[in-house]
């Protein structure tokens, strides 16, 4: 039956991912190759990736063996990476499945990478996992989320045991030995494996006139690994090298054992249950006959006899000059375990892999064994950034230190300074350092050198919180031109032209340093996706938000299955302040919160405050008191940051709106709004004095906000200029020309707030008919804004006048294009009195035709009809 | 399955025999009731079926004490089911009914020794007709790695 769940959830479309998990010997394994063995039958291509401690640590370590021969022995990371894509491609309109036993052992590499493939849907997989073991990181969502079904497999019942028994002896089984075996075993498989393999062996189950009897007492043992321990010493002592090779390296190919020892021993071990032998993509590997038996043998094997097996085993590897990458860092590493000569080259290849991959660990462990040996640039670069990116900042900065002074070729040089400066920046979130960093070397550098170590200046400065100064540095260098064709220096002035309400530009130089990327990624900061959070941002800023949208949907996506949780986290952030500017505040909320946590994840104290920060405010605008306080205490105990600093007051206005202090609502914003000016945050600035102008800052922010538009190009900024004049006017036109604006731009908050000004404003100049209708379209804008409470939407909900139920029903039936005769009979009514309750829904909703009316409510008038 | 079992098994069968056909009947009754899904695995016809499903049951019940006769016969049955449409999660559903069949013909002959036995015996038949269906090695050589004895 589990076997049926697992078949179906992997065929079936829903789930990607089936995870098969129970105690250790219950069976998993044997489940999920009977279920992959009928999804084959289906004509479904089936990988079996093979996942042991020995290649626990080594980056692609479980898939080696699936490479093509061309790709194998290569040292191109990036082509490793590509070749196991095409391998693991579908095949025609069928995915592949990759069926992986014990999952928790797989490297951190081939975990990304899986976790990729599944995340783009090009691959099922069917894994195993003992209870209680824990995955590498970046297959804890995909095997354990909501895509992925978790089957937990349970022991055997007394009938299975009953089944299993008399089926793999070939026998009935007496009474007595049957209750013995179920009882020891506890229902669990390999428990009941062992045990009935050691009686059989000790002769005391015995087959005894078409019966199997107890002749004695099984083994007194009540735990697993003892009986293990106890059936692996009573093996000869001429099979200890293959069990002792097979636990330090398993899957070992068949051919070395039977150099080893003669093939009649190894079938020995097979039929004892001590050894597998399976096919795996053309070649004969055996492995133990379960993990367990490995853990026994690694425990109980001398360090000096475990030398002379990798010794031996390192030999035989070498004899062959078919290696994969993998397999030579494999051989590197055993070397080193078994006291060696290695080859440095193999390992710093090995790191270089493992960075490429993204996996640091591993990455920080190959290149120190190479830097601790032979500190050079390579390795130096390999492993500060690898420590860097596991949060070791301190190791890193020791190591950078180091290779500062090895480094010798400008290019090399201005590596390493961007690395230091990375590091200070967003690890110690220390920008004056970070531009320490690249002041130190810019003075003997030529000249070409110097302008790129500039633009990296300007990165710092944007980051920092002054993008005005990284534009006045830019342009005064002269270096615009040539900067924005770069793909690192592009995201800087993007950004910065950006917050300067240039958008224009912004997104030109974004495009075109896209255009311009490298043929590989380079370290560090950049990723294509930077370039689409920075369109993105540009495409928001100027007023264009379902622009804005679909590119953060674009990069969101990619970001998930790159792997890359930095630039998810700026698409997160990007997202929540599209919905708060568009006013969907709930969806808002929920951006920044995946933003926040995503910063967590990463330790980006720093950027984590711009989260806090929307959420806060989003909060605020749906009223959540508990969540602002909260939201305030968490900003007050987050280290500074300078990129969007200025923005920070708008968390601090609306929360002290949302506490009643009007007064330090307003005076935080226009604050923020001074220090945004100050610093080249010019778009924040705007949104931050209009955001006071809403809370009542008046004709201060309105003059201040209009002196912001010359010289930038921002539909949103130029309308809550043109609609924070119109409020300072009190003029009923140009305020409902607002609501229009608002509207068009895809903004329903501030179109609801400017239409309930603009119903007042009407209401003011007499013009009762005017403001009814206003009131009613900031009712119906009022509903896309989930559950904004903005004050002005509080005094929207008392002004309008709700219908009455009768009302609100003859309303919706005239709207539909029936005529008052029509209802009169539907409803039982008299024509008369429908007449009455149209004419009170009129004055309400301030409309005159019924036309108007179907517009009003928002009802299709055909559409109506026909229901 | 012990040896009692297979023998309780066998008589059992053998008291029913003379009124297999109400068996039958009773079996393919008793699970459409229950699980309607399952009547469009079998033709619309079920005559010829009560006959090859009394067919089928005699032989296995003879070779019950047989084992490796019994795997040739069942895996090979498996297979065939697997053809038809049946899949391993329906096997303990046809069991139920089978014993509910039994049950109602033998009435007070069928205790729960009995019941018991054709469980047991059941789960055995079933288990290496899941492994025919999947193709698989044979189950007395897969499960516990490697033949001991037989």
């Amino acid at each position: 039956v589990l076997v049926g769940r697992a078949f179906r959830a992997i065929s079936g479309p829903l789930s990607a991912a089936v995870l098969l998990r129970g105690e250790l010997g219950v069976g998993k394994t044997r489940i999920a190759e009977e279920a992959a063995t009928r999804v084959s039958g289906e004509g479904m291509v089936v990988h079996r990736i093979l996942a042991t401690s020995a290649t626990h640590n080594i980056p692609f370590g479980a898939v080696a063996h699936l490479l093509p021969a061309e790709v194998r022995s290569g040292h191109d990371p990036l082509a490793v990476i590509a070749g196991l894509r095409d391998v693991l491609a579908p095949v025609g309109a069928s995915r592949c499945l990759l069926l992986i036993d014990d999952a928790p052992l797989l490297d951190n590499a081939t975990a990304g990478f899986f976790a990729s493939l599944l995340a783009a849907s090009a691959v099922s997989v069917l894994a195993t996992a003992r209870s209680g073991e824990t995955f590498p990181d970046a297959l804890v969502g995909p095997l354990l989320g909501d895509r992925s079904l978790t089957i937990d497999v349970e022991p055997l019942g007394p009938d299975d045991v009953d089944t299993l028994l008399h089926l793999s002896l070939g026998g009935p089984v007496d009474t007595a030995a049957l209750d013995a075996l179920r009882d020891r075993s506890a229902g669990n498989a390999l428990f009941l494996r062992e045990l009935t393999r050691s009686a059989v062996d000790a002769g005391t189950l015995r087959f005894e006139d078409g019966l199997w009897c107890l002749k004695g007492e099984l083994p007194r043992t009540a735990r697993l690994r003892e009986l293990v321990e106890a059936r692996l010493d009573a093996v000869v002592i001429e099979a200890r090298p293959v069990l002792d090779v097979l636990a330090l390296c398993e899957p070992v190919e068949l051919a070395e054992l039977e150099h080893l020892v003669p093939l009649a021993l190894l079938a020995d071990l097979e039929e004892r249950g001590l050894l597998r032998v399976s096919e795996r993509a053309g070649r004969l590997l055996a492995t133990l006959g379960h993990p367990l038996h490995g853990e026994a043998i690694r425990l109980s094997i001398p360090s000096l006899r475990a030398r002379v097996v990798l010794r031996d085993h390192v030999a035989w590897m070498e004899r062959s000059d078919d290696l994969s990458e993998s397999e030579r860092l494999q051989c590197a590493l055993w070397r080193l375990d078994a006291g060696l000569p290695t080859d440095l080259d193999e390992l710093l290849a090995g790191a270089r892999l493992a960075s490429a991959a993204d996996d640091v660990v591993s990455a920080a462990r190959l290149a120190r064994q190479v830097f601790d040996r032979e500190p050079g640039v390579e390795a130096g670069m390999l492993l500060g950034n690898s420590l860097f990116h596991t949060g070791a900042f301190e190791d890193a900065d020791a190591v950078f230190r180091v290779v500062a002074q090895l480094a010798t070729d400008p290019k090399q040089r201005i590596a390493v300074a961007l690395s230091r400066s990375n590091y200070f920046l967003w690890g110690l979130g220390s920008p004056t350092r970070a531009l320490e960093a690249l002041a130190e070397i810019a003075d003997d550098l030529p000249d070409p050198e110097r302008q790129h170590l500039a633009t990296e200046e300007a990165n710092v400065m944007v980051f920092s919180g002054h993008p005005g100064d990284a534009l006045a540095h830019l342009e005064a260098i002269a270096a615009e031109r040539q900067a924005s064709g770069t793909f690192g220096a592009g995201a800087a002035l993007s950004t910065a032209l950006t917050l300067a309400g240039r958008t224009v530009e912004a997104r030109q130089v974004a495009t075109e340093a896209l255009q311009n990327r490298p043929g590989t990624d380079l370290p560090g900061l950049v990723s294509p996706e930077t370039h689409l959070v920075t369109t993105g941002m540009a495409l928001l800023e100027g007023g264009d938000l379902p622009g804005a949208l679909a590119t953060a949907g674009e990069g969101y996506e990619l970001s998930v299955s790159d792997q890359r949780p930095l630039t998810q986290f700026w698409f997160a952030l990007l997202y929540g302040r599209i919905h708060l500017i568009q006013g969907t505040v709930r969806t808002a909320l929920a951006w920044f919160n995946r933003a926040r946590g995503l910063a967590a994840g990463l330790g980006l104290e720093g950027p984590k405050r711009i989260a806090v920060v929307g959420a806060v405010t989003a909060s605020a605008m749906r009223g959540e008191t508990a969540l602002v306080s909260a939201g305030i205490a968490e900003l007050d105990s987050l280290p500074p940051f300078g990129f969007f600093a200025p923005e920070e007051q708008l968390a601090r206005g609306w929360a002290a709106m949302a506490l009643a202090d009007p007064v330090a609502a307003r005076t935080a914003l226009l604050a923020g709004a001074r220090d945004g000016i100050d610093t080249g945050h010019l778009t924040s600035a705007g949104w931050l004095l209009h955001d006071a102008l809403r809370l009542g800052a008046g004709r201060e922010a309105a003059d201040a906000l209009a002196s912001l538009v010359p010289g930038t190009d921002s539909l949103l900024l130029a309308a809550r200029a043109d609609h924070a004049a119109a409020v300072v006017a009190r003029d009923a036109d140009e305020l409902a020309r607002s609501v229009d604006q608002f509207e068009l731009l895809g903004c329903r908050l501030l179109a609801t707030e400017a239409a309930v000004g603009a119903a007042d404003a009407a209401r003011l100049a007499g013009d009762q008919r005017g403001a009814t209708a206003l009131s009613a379209r900031a009712a119906r804008l009022a509903q896309g804004c989930e559950g904004a409470s903005t004050p002005a939407l509080a005094t929207a909900a008392a002004v309008t006048q709700p219908l009455s139920e009768r009302e609100r029903e003859v309303a919706l039936l005239a709207a539909a294009g029936l005529s008052s005769k029509d209802i009169a009979e539907r409803l039982f009514l008299s024509a008369r009195t429908v007449n009455n309750h149209l004419q009170h829904v009129y004055d309400k909703l301030g409309v005159r035709r019924r036309a108007e009316l179907a517009q009003v409510l928002g009802v299709d008038a055909t559409e109506g009809r026909t229901a | 399955v012990n040896l009692e079992q297979i023998d309780l098994v066998k008589e059992s069968f053998r008291l029913a025999s003379p009124r297999i056909d109400e068996v039958a009947q009773r079996f393919y009754a008793d699970l459409f009731e229950r699980h309607p899904e399952m009547r469009s695995l079998f033709p619309d016809d079920l005559t010829t079926q009560r006959v090859k499903l009394a067919h089928e049951l005699a032989a296995i019940v003879d070779a019950l004490d047989r084992l490796r006769e019994l795997v040739e016969l069942t895996t090979e049955l498996g297979a065939r089911h697997a053809a038809y449409g049946v899949a391993p999660e329906h096997y303990q559903l046809v069991g139920e009914s089978l014993r509910a069949a039994l049950a109602a013909v033998l009435g007070d002959r069928y205790d729960a020794e009995v019941d018991t036995a054709w469980r047991l015996a059941y789960n055995l038949v079933a288990e290496t007709m899941a492994f025919g269906a999947a193709g698989t090695a044979r189950p007395d050589q897969a499960r516990l790695g490697g033949r001991v004895a037989g």
